[in-house]
């Protein structure tokens, strides 16, 4: 979808005037202060994105399969494409295959399948990579083998992430894209302005950001030139995050908090089968807090005839404010229509692998192991039915103007100040270009990251 | 308050922050508590392994067809070539299974790469990838004989791609680098085409079927002029001259007169001029005692044979020769042979001999089904060289570099120009059509072809597929095929 860049409405500051408070004011304040290495350190890191800029951009042998061949040379009339999904070779096999499957043409997806799985790799350019991942899926639709894969690749990840890995992994990403930091600035914004004044403030995090969305705020809550609230801080955490995690998580933040003056309490709630299970006292919401509840990439988890009602449950909360982030992408509304929903899910993937091969080295060990986070999604919504317990979990991205319309059931509309927006675009500038700050169109909320022009992720603020 | 806030940051650097840069690429910040992973680096070799696997598991369920829930439908359609192929009309080793497994998994490559290329869903990026992909697999130097083989074809359909089909492909495989097909050094030619000779019948089939037909037709002649279409080096007159001198009833050595027919550009491969060829024919002669004598006959650039330019002597039997099978033969266009051919009828002489290679079904003449057809023929070949000389790889890597590899890639670029054209039978019908009436093979001349296949591997056979036509075949495959035609009577001189 394209959305025009526009001036982010001023509607609906939420507590009014101007706000000294901001992390935007607070920044500046601590900019000056700043040790002089670390200004260094942030102009070095700049240089450093340049560079990795550079090296991306070398010779279009990126669009051969650079960590396979070897004195190949680049023939035909077909390189440097834009990056669509139409012309490449990958994406046309895909659809052929999905419509093929669709059309259950037995011979026509044997051939693709066996044609796909000899070209694709995942450690190929992203043609290859994308034929990997989703010849994957769309193998398991065709064998309907999907759920014994899921299994298979959730056993798999067990068995190679630790807390560490898992850690490093989020920071690379968020050191070189702004896929994630970008709805946690504006949702640390969001929720900051909603919860001004307040003296206990209660977080519900439903993610699996392993809590890097929270040291900003806390250091923003630390330094308001007011008194200090109380922070409890309660993450909910689906079922592939396992225990240990959680408590080195757990005692990094109280760590953290101490340091930072913030008086602070910490809990988990994790093992649900799903999010539905959620309930006031469970979350231990008491009276007297001001809760907010935070859901990045947390409403998508919850199967799709479950969203109203667990819609309503945050409603019964009470919250002051409700952020949630999420993809752009639609595989809820095309499930039952194959093709449109593979179609739509390739071009989703399609933007996030093209967006993950600028954005890091070539070699990463970090954009391998995002991609292959993308395998569960994928076979998810492609290979497995939505009735069958899937351990709980789903994969049904919906559009922001889609959850809009679920969420106005219960809440309605905040816009960003002016101040988050300018955060959320300082924020932007650190990136290599490509990326922008996009406000949707008349009738719709939130604010939008966008890709080249393609909004990619869809950050929206709520209040009763 | 300072303080806490400088140490804040230093904390802070991990993290994602709106103030700071993250520091994570330098582990050894000693004031970073927040930092100190000891982070063990992904294993990846539990991560890929698990990767393959699956590949793998997709490849053994679709070979065995086994829990593979989906039933096989027969599909006539050319989409699914891949279906339609049998192996069993495959020259394909026959190795262990897994052997058997590659060589149609090559297969099936080079067919979704030919299909790419020119099918009804054209895709220039899917062939592209595939023939990436096939050279991952295959070498023209190691491998089996389906795996050079294959390298060879890919190396053809890389040409096609690039060269959209165009003139000719300027790729050849030579151990890996790329030469410019004229530049193959003559004595690596010689070599060559001597190893060819020596381990298989290709070249001498022809040229001993055409002489013995040549000596029986001109045993009382006293003047004998062959026109020759391609003369190359000319050695299948160095034996017909011998065959003449050694003659030992008729009339002494009858006079020999050859018309070598050559073209203006040398966009041909041959060891040497046709002057050479020429000088070398006649030192030869002289040192047997053959009375001989040379001409050329040079065509213009775009090859229209005019018979009148022919010079005629009174009382000389006239000879057609027309090999079309040699085997570092560049692709004569089918105008050309047209017009030798049909200008040759008004000649009216005594005999026409022509070789030519054999081609097999090829369904609507369709490119995919000649791309197959030519798979099926050079993988005969193949195999016939490496059952009579197993252990002789570098002399037959020698073989298939210099003659074989070049000969795929011009018949490829040959089918692949004329794919759109009305498909043109084989040139033994042509004479036919133009009026020529068959000469019968006779059984002399069968028996010696007999013989001389005799001398090489069990697999090779002779067939007499008409009166007038044998045809040399490996196994199953026929491949090479000899016919012997004259002008019909009511049109002597």
């Amino acid at each position: 979808m394209k959305v025009s860049s526009a001036k982010v409405s001023k509607e609906s500051k939420g507590h009014g005037g101007h706000h000294k408070n901001s992390l935007h004011s607070k920044r500046w304040s601590h900019h000056s202060i700043l040790p002089l290495q670390l200004a260094d350190q942030l102009d070095q890191w700049s240089s450093v994105t340049v560079d990795m800029y550079n090296n991306h951009h070398q010779p279009q042998t990126s669009h051969t399969s650079t960590s396979r061949s070897s004195d190949y040379s680049a023939g035909g009339g077909d390189n440097g494409e834009p990056s669509g999904t139409g012309n490449k070779w990958a994406s046309r096999l895909l659809k052929e295959c999905a419509r093929a499957i669709s059309d259950k043409d037995s011979s026509k997806i044997h051939h693709l399948l066996w044609m796909l799985n000899e070209l694709a790799s995942p450690y190929g350019d992203c043609d290859q990579k994308l034929a990997s991942y989703f010849l994957q899926a769309l193998f398991c639709k065709a064998t309907e083998s999907g759920q014994r894969c899921i299994k298979t690749l959730i056993s798999v990840a067990e068995k190679s992430h630790s807390f560490e890995s898992a850690r490093k992994l989020i920071l690379k990403f968020q050191e070189v894209s702004p896929w994630t930091t970008f709805g946690h600035v504006a949702a640390n914004g969001a929720i900051l302005e909603a919860l001004d004044g307040e003296p206990k403030l209660h977080i519900i995090d439903i993610s699996n950001t392993l809590c890097t969305q929270w040291p900003t705020l806390l250091e923003a809550l630390a330094t308001r030139n007011d008194d200090t609230p109380h922070l409890k801080l309660t993450v909910v955490v689906t079922a592939n995050i396992v225990s240990s995690v959680m408590k080195e998580i757990s005692q990094r933040m109280e760590k953290f908090a101490r340091l930072m003056g913030v008086p602070f309490e910490f809990n988990v709630i994790s093992g649900l089968n799903h999010l539905g299970e959620l309930t006031k006292e469970a979350l231990g919401v008491l009276e007297d807090e001001a809760v907010a509840v935070n859901c990045i990439g947390a409403l998508r988890r919850v199967a799709v005839e479950k969203r109203p009602a667990l819609i309503q449950m945050f409603r019964s909360l009470g919250p002051k404010v409700v952020t949630v982030v999420e993809e752009e992408a639609d595989f809820s509304s095309t499930r039952y229509d194959f093709v449109k929903c593979f179609e739509d899910c390739l071009r989703f993937y399609t933007c996030y692998f093209e967006m993950l091969e600028e954005c890091f080295t070539a070699t990463s060990n970090e954009k391998l192991m995002l991609e292959r986070e993308c395998s569960r999604g994928i076979v998810r919504v492609l290979a497995c039915d939505d009735d069958q317990d899937n351990e709980g979990e789903c994969e049904r991205r919906e559009r922001g103007s889609q959850w809009s319309e679920r969420l106005k059931e219960a809440f309605s509309p905040v816009g960003f100040s002016d101040d988050v927006a300018d955060d959320v675009k300082a924020l932007l500038k650190r990136y290599r270009s490509g990326w922008a700050l996009a406000q949707p169109h008349q009738n719709e909320t939130g604010l939008y990251l966008t890709w080249k022009e393609e909004a990619v992720v869809w950050v929206s603020a709520w209040k009763p | 308050m300072a303080m806490a806030i400088d140490e804040a940051f230093e904390v802070d650097f991990s993290c994602y922050s709106t103030s700071t840069t993250t520091t994570t690429t330098t582990d050894d910040d000693p004031g970073c508590t927040w930092n100190d992973w000891g982070s063990p680096v992904v294993d990846w070799a539990s991560l890929s392994s698990e990767r393959d696997e699956f590949q793998d598991l997709i490849e053994s369920m679709m070979d065995d067809g086994m829990g593979f829930e989906l039933a096989r439908v027969e599909n006539e359609t050319s989409n699914s070539v891949s279906v339609s192929v049998s192996t069993d009309t495959m020259a394909v080793d026959d190795e262990t299974n897994s052997g058997d497994s590659k060589g149609l998994r090559l297969v099936h490559l080079l067919m979704a790469a030919a299909e790419a290329l020119t099918g009804a869903t054209k895709s220039r990026e899917l062939a592209r990838v595939i023939l990436v992909r096939l050279k991952e697999l295959v070498s023209p130097n190691d491998g089996t004989n389906m795996e050079r083989l294959a390298a060879y074809f890919t190396e053809a359909l890389q040409g096609l791609l690039e060269g959209s089909g165009g003139g000719h492909s300027k790729h050849l495989i030579t151990n890996g680098t790329h030469h410019h097909r004229d530049k193959h050094h003559q004595s690596d030619m010689l070599a060559a085409f001597q190893l060819l000779q020596d381990m298989s019948p290709y070249v001498k089939f022809g040229h001993f079927t055409a002489n013995q037909a040549i000596l029986e037709a001109v045993t009382h002649d006293r003047r004998i002029h062959i026109v020759d279409y391609d003369i190359m080096e000319g050695i299948q007159w160095a034996s017909l001259m011998q065959a003449l001198v050694s003659r030992k009833d008729g009339p002494p050595t009858p006079h020999l007169r050859i018309t070598a027919v050559s073209r203006g550009n040398n966009g041909w491969r041959s060891i040497g001029t046709i002057q050479e060829t020429g000088r070398r024919l006649v030192a030869f002669a002289a040192s047997i005692g053959q009375p001989f004598s040379f001409h050329q006959y040079k065509l213009d650039s775009n090859e229209t044979f005019r018979p009148s330019a022919v010079k005629l002597v009174r009382g000389e039997a006239l000879i057609i020769n027309c090999m079309l099978h040699s085997p570092h033969f560049s692709h004569r266009t089918p105008g050309s042979v047209a017009s030798f051919l049909a200008g040759a009828k008004t000649l009216n002489p005594r005999l026409v001999t022509l070789v030519e290679e054999e081609v097999g079904p090829i369904g609507d003449g369709e490119f995919m089904g000649r791309f197959m057809d030519s798979l099926h023929h050079y993988s005969a070949m193949f195999d016939s060289l490496e059952a009579g000389f197993p252990m002789q790889c570098r002399a037959r890597a020698l073989v298939e570099r210099i003659i074989l590899g070049p000969r795929i890639a011009g018949s490829l670029n040959q089918i692949y120009r004329s794919r759109n054209e009305d498909e043109s039978g084989p040139w033994s019908e042509f004479l036919s059509t133009v009026g020529f009436k068959p000469v019968n093979i006779s059984f002399g001349n069968h028996c010696q072809a007999k013989l001389l296949l005799g001398l090489f591997n069990d697999g090779y056979r002779v067939e007499e597929l008409a009166n007038n036509r044998l045809v040399l075949g490996w196994n199953s495959r026929r491949l090479l095929s000899a016919s012997i035609w004259t002008s019909p009577p009511d049109s002597d001189l």
